[in-house]
């Protein structure tokens, strides 16, 4: 099942995902949302945090083989 | 000779029976005949309207005084207007100076009237002060009715000359001035009213003026409207923010008085991204603002920052709010009466008048100033509003800024980190955002150069905590990405055209770092290029996890699904196992086919195992699973639960000998939170002790549920015990999946040489050309839209800025890190 709705990345409003009905800032809801996300692209703002705690790391590479056995 | 007229107006009253005074009068009337768009800006439909609002302006002034409540405007078929009200009615004696009724004085003389006298009305309307005398001369009939102190009077013009005596008609129980007028279809190029324009400014002139009720009557399309608003200007924000979303509940509202100048302002904050600003002085609607808006933008951009700061509610925010910030989704109204206005500019709608702006200012200062103190809820929503439209504003100063910035470029004005193609036909080139320097070095080598281009990307690691590296893309390498695509980035910059190559293919390691740089870049496309994902641009390549080789015989297999399956189909077709038929006492024998698809099954069921059972021992995880029926209303009861873990311990004495289980605990506990039950076990294994806790949240989890409906799935063939039956030698019984695959796992792998790729540096140029990159070959997967609608919430988490959400996600919900991929 697609989803009719998703929330703008930056403020939370409601975007419609039907290619139709999606405005043109699509997945945001707005230029300005979009302007802001891309400054943060820039501003180096967007990480994604890894643990190093050894079992975590390990279960993570699980988790990817996990996922790529199942295709 | 006196400067004063002659006796007025004979009784038969012709204009040729004027005297030389009168004629000036009429002289002035026809200079407005000759040059209309002088007095009242055009003679098109704007000039056109204006002639009402003249007339109805002078009601109004009635009502400003104080004397007038009710105006009303009606549209007639003939063209004809007719406008009155229930004032004081113009006066109807002899003007003292003039010699004729003061009437046929305002109605004659330009710049007559009781306006241009500040005793008698202290502010007035009326563009240009121009008077009913304009809208006289412009109009080929006009009559005019006064009923005052119980008495009737009447006169008829015709393009501004009476036609007859202004005289007493009899009694009346009525009071007020009526105006009824057809404009000249000489002077106009078109003489039909409109009734939503002339709806719309008495809608304004009812806001301005509270309590004054305005209406307008169509007389053959029998459309009206009545118009009256006790809340004035805040009435006039409420209607003005109708289809808006207000981020705060009420209507702000500022006045005072200075020097004679009153100002009133009405606002509210809304989520739009415009502002929207009415001013008006004296009911005029100075489109082009003027001194009274310069104050009010001067004083709320100075009024918020200074509040703001006194609240340190600029800490976070790196720039400083601009007027355009504070005012994004205002929608906001003033309106100042003046004595003596001055209107410049192209059409007149400027206030001149230089020293509104202080007063304005002033009374903005004090009671803003006064009203955030009153209610910080809202100065603090209006700021943090602002303080997005001021972070949007240089988020895109910027990114404009960044994008337009030169990384290290070769002579050809392209990255020189970029190994360009030889081919220029966009359709016809691709290019790798490969993941690390080694493996660009690999790709370098392993490409075709006539349409592959190699474009290494680097993630950047930031040690942010003691146990925890954050991975992110560098602006460097996001910089040096959209040059070598050649789009541009961001509003009005972003060209798909202008892409350089029609396939994009992210290709990275299969470890978390390759997993995370590919979520990132996954992101960004999706977030700043979606048109270059909708467009079909963007792939995935799927460089092999395994090389399998068994003797000469080299096989590279994309992941443990497709090694499994290679290396357990040889294997697997002479394998016979001997399973519990499911819901029935006897065996029956799985084989063939089904075997592959049982084995297959148990695999991914182990593997989401694992992962649930996490820090627990996964020994009892298994046997809950196993006693588990699945309903989680059988936490709630404690025969269910006691039940249930007398059920566990016989498997558990079936399974494992003590020594190795060192089971020192097994029992329930009650869990108040959710009125259930919930297992503790402790355990010993490989050393370690081990706290098992299986409890509400844990056997309500996506993850559990579906360890639960793959377990079934295993079932669905057949119970345990499994009987491994090979085509030689002996059968032998196991009493779990976990042994019976790794029985099949072990035998499979004999005369194997297995090596895992964890990067894609460990691959030669050849074996990357051949698995990955040979367009004849490879597998590529091309990311859609929308894959990447459901990823995006992941994305927010774990980039969004609630570190400790972002952590917790990551340890409690790790096994989603699958859906990130596409």
């Amino acid at each position: 099942m697609t989803r009719k709705v998703l929330l703008c990345p930056k403020c939370k409003t409601p975007v419609a995902v039907e290619a139709s009905l999606r405005p043109t800032a699509f997945p945001f809801c707005s230029d300005r949302c979009r302007a802001v996300d891309l400054g943060k692209w820039f501003g180096e703002e967007f990480m994604i945090p890894a643990p190093i705690d050894p079992d975590d790391h390990e279960s993570i590479e699980a988790v990817i083989a996990a996922r790529r056995g199942e295709g | 000779m006196s400067e004063t007229p002659d006796t007025p107006g004979q009784p038969d009253g012709g204009p040729t029976k004027y005297t030389g005074a009168n004629i000036k009068v009429l002289e002035g009337l026809e200079a407005v005949r000759k040059r209309p768009g002088m007095y009242i800006g055009d003679t098109q439909t704007r000039g056109l309207h204006h002639l009402v609002y003249e007339v109805v302006d002078n009601s109004i002034d009635e009502a400003l005084a104080g004397h007038c409540s009710q105006v009303r405007v009606d549209m007639h078929i003939d063209g004809s207007i007719t406008v009155q009200d229930d004032g004081r009615g113009i006066p109807t004696d002899m003007h003292p100076t003039e010699g004729v009724p003061t009437v046929q004085v305002v109605m004659t003389k330009l710049h007559a009237g009781g306006k241009f006298d500040n005793d008698s009305y202290k502010v007035s309307g009326g563009l240009h002060g121009v008077g009913i005398s304009v809208v006289n001369a412009l109009s080929e009939s006009l009559t005019v009715e006064v009923f005052q102190k119980g008495k009737y009077f009447h006169q008829e013009y015709g393009r501004g000359f009476p036609i007859t005596e202004f005289r007493e008609m009899g009694p009346t129980n009525r009071r007020g001035t009526k105006v009824t007028f057809k404009p000249d279809s000489e002077i106009f190029e078109t003489t039909e009213f409109s009734f939503d324009v002339l709806s719309g400014r008495l809608r304004e002139l009812a806001f301005l003026n509270k309590g004054v009720r305005i209406s307008i009557h169509q007389e053959d399309q029998e459309k009206h409207h009545d118009f009256m608003y006790e809340g004035g200007i805040v009435s006039f924000v409420e209607h003005l923010v109708q289809h808006k979303t207000p981020i705060h509940s009420d209507v702000i509202y500022l006045e005072g008085e200075k020097d004679g100048i009153t100002c009133e302002i009405s606002m509210q904050w809304t989520t739009a991204y415009q502002e929207t600003m009415y001013t008006f002085a004296n009911n005029i609607n100075t489109r082009e603002g003027g001194t009274h808006l310069s104050g009010l933008k001067a004083a709320l951009t100075r009024t918020i920052n200074s509040w703001g700061n006194e609240q340190g509610l600029f800490k976070k925010l790196k720039t400083t709010l601009g007027g355009d910030d504070i005012r994004e989704g205002l929608v906001c109204v003033i309106s100042v009466k003046i004595p003596d206005p001055q209107f410049e500019g192209q059409t007149k709608t400027k206030l001149g008048n230089s020293n509104v702006k202080g007063i304005v200012e002033s009374i903005v200062n004090e009671q803003l100033g006064y009203f955030l103190e009153m209610n910080a809820g809202v100065g603090k929503i209006v700021i943090e509003k602002a303080s997005e439209a001021a972070r949007a504003r240089e988020a895109a100063r910027k990114a404009r800024d960044l994008a337009r910035r030169k990384t290290v470029l070769d002579g050809s004005g392209l990255p020189g980190k970029l190994a360009d193609c030889q081919e220029k036909d966009p359709e016809r080139c691709e290019i790798y955002l490969v993941e690390g320097d080694s493996a660009g070095g690999s790709a370098k080598s392993a490409r075709d150069r006539k349409f592959q281009a190699i474009l290494p990307l680097r993630g950047k690691i930031l040690n942010v905590e003691k146990a925890r590296f954050d991975r992110m893309l560098g602006n460097n390498e996001i910089v040096t990405m959209i040059t070598a695509l050649g789009t541009g980035i961001g509003q009005g910059d972003f060209n798909l055209e202008k892409l350089r190559y029609h396939r994009i293919i992210i290709m990275t390691d299969a470890d978390v770092d390759g997993s995370h740089i590919r979520t990132l870049l996954l992101t960004f496309f999706f977030r700043q290029m979606t048109d270059l994902v909708t467009g079909g641009h963007l792939y995935i390549a799927q460089p092999p996890l395994f090389k399998a080789k068994k003797g000469k015989r080299v096989t590279y297999l994309k992941d443990e699904a497709a090694l499994t399956d290679h290396l357990f189909n040889a294997e697997a077709r002479s394998l016979k196992i001997r399973v519990s038929a499911p819901g029935e006492s006897g065996e029956s024998e799985v084989a063939g086919e089904s075997v592959m698809e049982l084995l297959a099954a148990i695999q991914k069921f182990l593997n989401l195992l694992e992962k649930v059972a996490r820090r627990h021992d996964l020994r009892l995880v298994h046997a809950f699973l196993e006693a588990f029926d699945g309903n989680v209303e059988t936490m709630r009861s404690r025969e269910a639960m006691q039940g249930l873990i007398a059920t566990m311990k016989t498997r558990l004495e079936q399974l494992y000998r003590p020594d190795d289980l060192r089971l020192t605990q097994l029992d329930i506990e009650q869990d108040e939170g959710y009125s259930a039950w919930e297992i503790h076990g402790r355990t010993r294994q490989t050393g370690v002790d081990r706290r098992t806790h299986i409890g509400w949240d844990f056997v309500t989890s996506g993850d559990f549920r579906e360890v639960k409906r793959l377990l079934d799935r295993v079932r669905s063939f057949g119970a345990a015990p499994y009987t491994h039956v090979p085509e030689r030698g002996n059968e032998t019984v196991y009493e779990t999946e976990r042994e019976l695959f790794a029985r099949v796992d072990g035998d499979s792998r004999k005369g194997y040489d297995i090596q895992r790729y964890k990067g894609l540096g460990e691959m030669n140029p050849e074996q990357l050309w051949d698995t990955t990159m040979d367009p004849t070959k490879r597998t590529l997967v091309q990311v859609k839209v929308e894959d990447l609608v459901e990823a995006d919430d992941i994305f927010t988490i774990l980039m969004g800025d609630q570190v400790d959400q972002r952590r917790s996600f990551i340890e409690d919900n790790a096994l989603n890190v699958r859906n990130l991929d596409v």
